[in-house]
């Protein structure tokens, strides 16, 4: 059948008044259907289909013609690229620390050591001397020029032998120190003959 | 026979025994210390310019160069005594610092407590390696001290210690009181000031002026670059080179003589109690200057 004033219709349909549904009508209905009656038939062809076990090989296969997954090698370069600079970074740290730290370690052992290798400190014979020298020296009202500088060379060595005496102990072992004192002591000689002439 | 060998055993054990007896006698003679150790290591940030000052007592000082920028620090202090408690108790009396000013790097050591309290023989053990730009200062007393490879100078005050100096150069500063310099292969301007104290320089250069007072001096030069100047008080003064001919000798004893090869082409003049010996050279070493000026002393020139 052909369809006459087909523009009059349109026309007509154009000036209808219009309406437009809530958003919640179409739940509402399909909240109102009752459920059995929607799904009662799909349920029972769903019981009335047969069950079967599939074999362990089958998932294995088809595991298998599964596309490999993709191997992230960035990132275990990304990992150990950022492990290797934490290390350098801490242990630059401890480096950089490690000039503000003192390491300190004291340990204990023990020596035999024979009585040959400690330090002489004092010379009996050499106490003897210098008393007898001294003696001599108050004996003398007057000296000349060249006794007095003798004697000021000889009180000098004095003290540097006292000095040098304060700073060992008889457990000291440092030869280097014993043939200073001895040294001392053949200077001092010498002087205190120097001046014993000068009488 | 069997008398034979009783007589042999008896020998044995008669011999053995006098052996053990021995040992046990030196054994007894020995005394057994108990040595603490306190060893401290540490690194000092450098900075170009810096000084390094180290001022030790009863120390042993190692100081040499290295190639790393930093300066490496490893201390010994030990204390010893036959009774551990007493050795660690001196042992705490062995006070010692690192300081780091922009100037200065400060490393020192000293005994804290009155000396008539130790009993305990105490030293102190430092080696100290160092950057090749740094400048070293040393203040030692009783002890001794290796410089080594150092050419940026030294300036070095020591009491009753002996010094070594090898292969240094720059401006170098000895003012000793009773101990003894070596120098090996020391290059630069040298000063050195030595009071009962014993000087020995080996394969030397540059400019030396040295003052000495009651020691010996000897000198072995080997056709050094030498402008030489010695001036001794109650010393005597030893130069040797294989050819002295080429050097320019200004040498005076006063109350001392002056003894030279017979074949040296000197001139020599003596009044009263001074001689003079002067030397020109005709060789090579035309500007080699060595002037020697002794009191109460001699001079001694000899070829080696």
């Amino acid at each position: 059948m052909e369809e006459k004033n087909k523009h009059s219709l349109k026309k007509a349909i154009n000036n209808l008044p219009k309406y437009k549904p809530s958003d919640q009508l179409w739940d509402k209905l399909s909240d109102d259907l009752p459920y059995t009656e929607a799904n009662t038939p799909l349920q029972d062809a769903i019981q009335n289909l047969p069950t079967h076990t599939a074999p362990d090989h089958i998932w294995a296969n088809i595991e298998k013609q599964l596309p490999a997954p993709k191997k992230r090698v960035w990132l275990r370069v990304m990992a150990a690229a950022a492990t290797v600079a934490l290390l350098v970074g801490l242990a630059w740290t401890s480096f950089q620390n490690n000039f503000e730290q003192e390491i300190v370690n004291i340990t204990h052992s023990e020596e035999e050591v024979i009585p040959a290798r400690f330090v002489q400190i004092n010379h009996n014979s050499a106490a003897q001397r210098d008393s007898a020298f001294k003696t001599i020296v108050r004996a003398q009202k007057k000296s000349d020029e060249d006794a007095k500088q003798i004697l000021a060379e000889l009180e000098m060595l004095d003290a540097s032998k006292k000095r040098l005496q304060r700073k060992l102990s008889p457990y000291d072992i440092n030869k280097v120190l014993e043939e200073k004192l001895n040294r001392i002591e053949e200077e001092s000689i010498e002087l205190q003959q120097a001046y014993l002439a000068t009488i | 026979m069997k008398y034979l060998y009783t007589h042999i055993n008896l020998k044995w054990i008669c011999l053995v025994s006098l052996a053990l007896l021995s040992m046990g006698n030196i054994a007894a003679q020995s005394v057994k210390l108990q040595v603490v150790t306190k060893h401290i290591d540490k690194k000092m940030k450098y900075t170009q310019g810096q000084v390094l000052t180290v001022k030790g007592e009863k120390s042993e000082v190692d100081i040499m160069t290295w190639e790393e920028d930093y300066i490496s620090i490893s201390l010994d202090l030990k204390a010893q005594h036959p009774e551990t408690n007493v050795a660690t108790e001196d042992l705490n009396k062995f006070e010692y610092e690192f300081k780091n000013t922009p100037d200065t790097l400060f490393i020192t050591n000293r005994i804290i407590e009155k000396e008539e309290t130790l009993r305990s023989g105490m030293q102190a053990f430092y080696t100290i390696k160092i950057p090749e730009s740094c400048k070293v200062k040393l203040d030692n007393y009783f002890g001794t001290a290796v410089l080594t490879d150092l050419s940026q100078g030294v300036d070095i005050k020591s009491e009753f210690c002996n010094l070594k100096l090898k292969n240094v150069g720059g401006e170098v500063n000895v003012n000793t009181y009773f101990g003894d310099l070596i120098g090996v292969m020391i290059n630069g301007d040298v000063d050195i000031r030595a009071n009962r104290s014993n000087i020995t320089l080996t394969e030397i250069e540059g400019k030396f002026n040295i003052d000495a007072y009651m020691g010996v001096v000897k000198v072995f030069a080997n056709q050094s670059i030498l402008d030489l100047n010695i001036n001794a008080v109650k010393s005597d003064v030893f130069f040797y080179d294989s050819q002295l001919d080429d050097y320019n000798f200004n040498l005076t004893s006063r109350l001392g003589d002056i003894e030279v090869p017979s074949d040296l082409n000197a001139n020599y003049t003596r009044e009263n109690d001074l001689r003079n010996i002067i030397v020109k050279p005709q060789g090579e070493l035309n500007g080699v200057k060595v002037a020697i000026n002794v009191v109460s002393g001699d001079i001694m020139l000899g070829s080696r």
